[in-house]
């Protein structure tokens, strides 16, 4: 939207802006109020924001429903209650202050377990619940904590075992049905709906003894990146049954510690694959530093092979690790790079753009197969060539080029598929004339392909000497309609070979001879001269050759 | 501190105060009071009503164990609300997902609510509002839906975006004038109606 302001009232804009917000001061309200009264710019003005401010309001309405406060404070008391009784151990042993000997913190801590526990069975009891397996193990802090009791009108304990038996049930349905756990989250939003804290209840089937359930409440877990659940996660991973299922879930949940299980696992191959696949799907950043750690350390060789592997399959920031690897000399991970096929042409780019990394990137184009790494290369040419440094690029581009064996296919494949790469292609290929000039006679004499193309292939190899004079001239004559430039060019290697006779089929014979000759007077005169034609002189032939022609 | 601002912080201090004692009761009743417009905040970034109610339990399971930390420089209100704010992020990024504008426009007033006089654009006006609101920057959507809809002044809605007061105010202008540029059209029919 332009307003119209008048120039009198351009400093009223910063009195609009304060006066829709609602910081100006009564004075400033007054004062525009005054200004907008005799003009109808800042008048609009203020109408349109009060219309837009009116339209977010509506546009943003969506307001939670009517309990939606009683149920957030029910949800939190009843996560705080299970926080309160499942860290009060913890502090005790964890508080420098104490200074406890290993002996008395031992006994701390067995007194507190105890104490816990007959909680839980005297609550349990007194409740007069049918016994469940979850009931029998559930971890305090469902309302029925001694420290902080929870009032009756948040928590019914005969509803809360309720739910819990109904949690279980459900959780284990699933489990061993294999279904997917959409069913439970159906029930989980149930149960949230009517203020039930789920991920509390997921916590306390994580620690139930009953392995199963306690597995498919670590399974659910991961699925729904319980952050409540680590605690649990890493108590059940100490439980030799569930160690794997408790690792690979620790993994998934985001801030878990999976870096310092990883080393602890060396002894038990199981759950340091485990713990592996768990840092393959980790997202924190030193779960890659720890899978790099581990491809790196030499003392246990098939772990590292394993971490390698599994830095692989980690994706492009793996490959990166796996690259640094390679760059220090590993041949394994570069092995492993180049099986994988992890590397490609995105990572390169990404090293030599984003990273700005020309070292790796170096490596990682080492790694592409030839038709990748020569596509890569094709697109972009100058950029890699400055980052690699000139002698060193080309010779690798030579190289690449001698010993790809389907470099005719490739080439002729992607003029196909994508006329609009055929200047890339073409100009490499022109540039390394000992491996690309042969390719470019298979494009010029591949009628399949597009007219622009072929003529551009005979261009380049006018341009380095390697164009036969009869083609060029057959070219040219193709060309002329098509491009006069490029016909100039053909017609004029055409006429320094000494081609300047031949008819012309389909033009007029004196026309074109006088055109011709035309041409090779100016052609001997750049030769008398010494100096390259310029394009504009070319053009010029061109645009009389094609007079000649029409 | 703007008026507003001083009758939130006096009316929460005593709760705060409380609640800091341990009182249960009164950290419901700052929950009670607050929930509503964290969960605003909330599900503007996480984009869906299940994900930001989620948010706005964290918030408040964390608010109440750093309660010892808070020292009043702020309004309890934007306290919680900067806390549910990086949780929201956060959230994002495990997600690994950005909201899309249909997300972001979820839980839109039906369009049969719209006044009598502009029911016959109301369909296209609205869905160009939510696009154009749903495409600004992050922050800018955020300050300015915080300033028109919650009404917070630039001080509250720096403190909780974690920025400076004329940092804020350069986002509102920002997405005021984007979205004048991108609704022209809109803003042309509504001068001609008024």
């Amino acid at each position: 939207m332009r307003i119209a302001f008048r120039d009198g009232c351009r400093a009223q804009r910063d009195a609009l802006r304060a006066y829709v917000d609602g910081d100006a001061s009564g004075i400033e309200r007054l004062a525009f109020e005054r200004h907008a009264e005799d003009c109808a710019a800042c008048a609009a003005a203020w109408r349109s924001a009060q219309a837009l401010d009116r339209e977010l309001h509506r546009i943003d309405h969506a307001e939670p429903d009517a309990d939606f406060e009683q149920r957030v404070a029910t949800a939190v008391r009843a996560r705080l209650d299970a926080l309160a009784s499942s860290a009060a151990p913890a502090t005790i042993v964890l508080d420098p202050a104490t200074r406890f000997s290993s002996r008395r913190c031992a006994a701390a801590a067995a007194l507190v377990v105890a104490a816990v526990l007959c909680g839980w069975f005297a609550a349990n009891l007194a409740h007069d619940v049918a016994p469940s397996p979850i009931l029998s193990s559930t971890a305090p802090g469902f309302g029925t904590s001694a420290q902080v009791p929870a009032p009756d009108d948040l928590v019914d304990p005969v509803r809360l075992a309720e739910t819990k038996a109904e949690f279980t049930r459900v959780l284990l349905d699933c489990a061993r049905s294999s279904t997917p756990l959409s069913t439970f989250r159906a029930e989980s939003a149930t149960l949230r709906k009517n203020g039930w804290p789920v991920e509390t209840l997921l916590v306390a089937a994580i620690e139930d003894p009953n392995d199963d359930v306690a597995r498919a409440a670590i399974g659910l877990a991961a699925e729904s990146r319980c952050d409540l659940a680590r605690p649990a996660l890493l108590r059940a991973d100490r439980r030799p049954r569930l160690r794997v299922d408790a690792t690979r879930a620790l993994g998934v949940v985001a801030d878990a510690p999976v870096v310092a299980l990883l080393e602890r696992r060396l002894d038990d191959p199981a759950a340091w694959a485990a713990a592996l696949d768990a840092l393959e799907s980790c997202p924190r950043r030193d779960a890659l530093a720890a899978l790099e750690s581990a491809a790196r350390d030499t003392s246990h060789m098939e772990r590292a092979a394993e971490a390698r592997l599994a830095l692989a399959r980690r994706g492009p920031p793996g490959a990166r690790a796996l690259l640094a690897l390679a760059a220090d000399g590993d041949g394994d991970a570069a092995r492993v790079l180049g099986d994988s096929r992890v590397v490609d042409a995105a990572v390169v780019l990404d090293l030599l753009r984003v990273s700005r990394d020309a070292e790796l990137a170096r490596v990682a184009l080492e790694t592409l197969p030839d038709a990748a790494a020569l596509t890569l290369i094709a697109q972009h040419h100058d950029a890699m060539q400055d980052a690699f440094g000139t002698d060193a690029f080309r010779r690798d581009v030579d190289a690449r080029l001698q010993r790809c064996f389907e470099l005719h296919d490739l080439v002729r494949g992607a003029l196909r598929d994508a006329p609009t790469s055929a200047p890339a292609w073409v100009d490499l290929l022109a540039r390394h004339p000992s491996a690309g000039a042969s390719t470019l006679d298979a494009v010029l004499a591949d009628a399949t392909l597009a007219l622009e193309v072929r003529v551009r292939a005979a261009v380049a190899l006018a341009t380095i000497d390697r164009l036969d004079p009869r083609v060029a001239f057959d070219t040219a004559v193709v060309a002329l309609p098509l491009d006069l430039d490029a016909a100039a060019t053909l017609l004029c290697c055409a006429v320094r070979a000494g081609m300047a006779e031949s008819d012309v089929p389909g033009l007029d014979p004196k026309r074109t001879r006088d055109s011709f000759r035309s041409a090779r007077a100016t052609a001997d005169r750049w030769r008398a001269d010494g100096r390259p034609p310029e394009s504009w002189e070319r053009a010029r032939i061109a645009q009389k050759l094609a007079n000649a022609r029409l | 501190m703007t008026r507003t601002d001083r009758m939130t912080t006096d009316e929460d201090a005593p709760l705060v105060a409380r609640a800091r004692a341990g009182d249960r009761a009164a950290f419901d009743a700052l929950v009670i009071r607050h929930a509503r417009c964290v969960a605003r905040l909330a599900r503007r970034v996480v984009g869906n009503a299940e994900d930001a109610e989620d948010v706005v339990q964290e918030t408040f399971v964390r608010v109440f164990q750093h309660l010892q930390n808070f020292r009043g420089r702020s309004s309890f209100r934007t306290w919680s609300m900067h806390i549910a704010l990086n949780l929201a992020h956060d959230r994002l990024r495990t997600r690994r997902r950005t909201p899309s504008p249909r997300d972001l426009a979820a839980g839109i007033a039906p369009l049969d609510s719209l006044a009598p006089d502009h029911a016959a654009n109301g369909r296209d006006d609205r869905a160009a509002l939510e696009r154009a609101v749903a495409d600004l920057p992050p922050r800018q959507r955020l300050t300015l839906l915080m300033k028109v809809v919650d009404g917070l002044t630039h001080v509250d809605i720096a403190k909780v975006l974690g920025t400076t007061e004329s940092a804020a105010r350069v986002y509102l202008s920002m997405a005021r004038s984007t979205l004048r540029r991108r609704l022209a059209s809109w803003f042309a029919r509504d001068r001609r109606n008024t």
